[in-house]
């Protein structure tokens, strides 16, 4: 597939997203679009039009309600979200502080000696990694697969993956090393 | 009136067919073409285009295939290229052919009933 038909397929992909057409359907379409533009040797932009009014097209065939916004998406979270929101920020903070203090070897926050405060802020970060990864398994499959292949159409590529697990513990390699500059 | 008669001629040969009349029949001539047996959306595609509705274009073809198939008229299935992408299969269901059989005759009522009302303006109106 071309580069311009990859980012129309990705653009089409997040439009029906947030319309809340099944995971199973947009991998219909997307496959759809791809087959027909193969067929054709069209543009898909011209055969298609803009992929948000595609997209508002398809939710419509479907009988989709139009999108209905902030109110809506918020909707789905729950106080455990909140809660686990908020202890990873506190534990983040507090694993950044004790890796400086390690670095620099002075204790903690609160006079904790900086590898006791490391180790506990860094099992609660995995605790709620595992929380995450438990729930999200709890959803409903709504993954959007190929029709034709059954693979997963939206997968996180390897770089995304990389950048996702990296630039945090990248931040985390630069606070010991900001600490163990100030000796 | 020369001027009227040639550009009649012009939108017949064209094949730009007023939005909201291809809007009303569009989905019965789909549902028709893939009563022919099973078919994919550029062979229908094609088809219309044959038959002298114009230019279809994707994005108003599969709606219409989607609409059809969750209103269970037609059932669909994936089958593998020739090394390309694959193409989707239509088939009409059973409800489909009902549904195409009763609209069908309501049609030929429906536009008999409109052409026997629209008949030709008389030739000294248009010249004042």
């Amino acid at each position: 597939m071309k580069s311009t038909d990859q980012a129309y397929s990705d653009d089409l992909l997040l439009a029906l997203r947030l319309r809340e057409v099944p995971g199973s359907r947009i991998g219909e379409v997307l496959a759809e679009v791809q087959s027909h533009v193969a067929e054709t040797g069209e543009d898909p932009r011209q055969a298609f039009g803009d992929p948000k009014q595609y997209a508002d097209e398809v939710a419509a065939a479907l009988g989709l309600q139009r999108g209905r916004g902030w109110r809506h998406l918020l909707s789905g979270l729950s106080w455990a979200h909140l809660v686990v929101t908020v202890v990873i920020g506190v534990a983040s903070f507090l694993l950044a502080d004790s890796l400086w203090g390690l670095g620099a070897g002075d204790d903690a926050a609160f006079g904790v000696p900086a590898g006791l405060m490391a180790a506990a802020a860094a099992v609660v970060l995995a605790a709620c990694a595992a929380w995450i990864a438990a729930a999200s398994r709890r959803e409903p499959d709504d993954t959007v697969r190929d029709p034709r292949t059954g693979e997963d159409m939206a997968r996180l590529g390897r770089w995304q993956l990389a950048v996702l697990i990296g630039a945090p513990a990248l931040a985390f390699a630069l606070m010991l090393l900001g600490g163990l500059l100030t000796r | 009136m020369r001027l009227t008669s040639q550009s009649y001629c012009l939108a017949v040969t064209d094949e730009r067919w007023p939005g909201e009349w291809m809007r009303g029949v569009l989905s019965l001539c789909v549902l028709r073409v893939v009563a022919d047996g099973p078919t994919y959306g550029y062979a229908i595609a094609a088809r219309l285009a044959d038959a002298g509705l114009g230019p279809v274009k994707g994005g108003t073809l599969y709606p219409i295939l989607t609409r059809l198939e969750t209103e269970a008229l037609v059932s669909s299935s994936w089958e593998a290229g020739d090394g390309g992408p694959g193409r989707k299969f239509f088939t009409l269901t059973p409800a489909g052919e009902q549904f195409l059989r009763e609209r069908t005759e309501l049609w030929h009522v429906f536009t008999e009933r409109a052409a026997g009302l629209l008949a030709p303006l008389p030739a000294s109106r248009s010249t004042p």
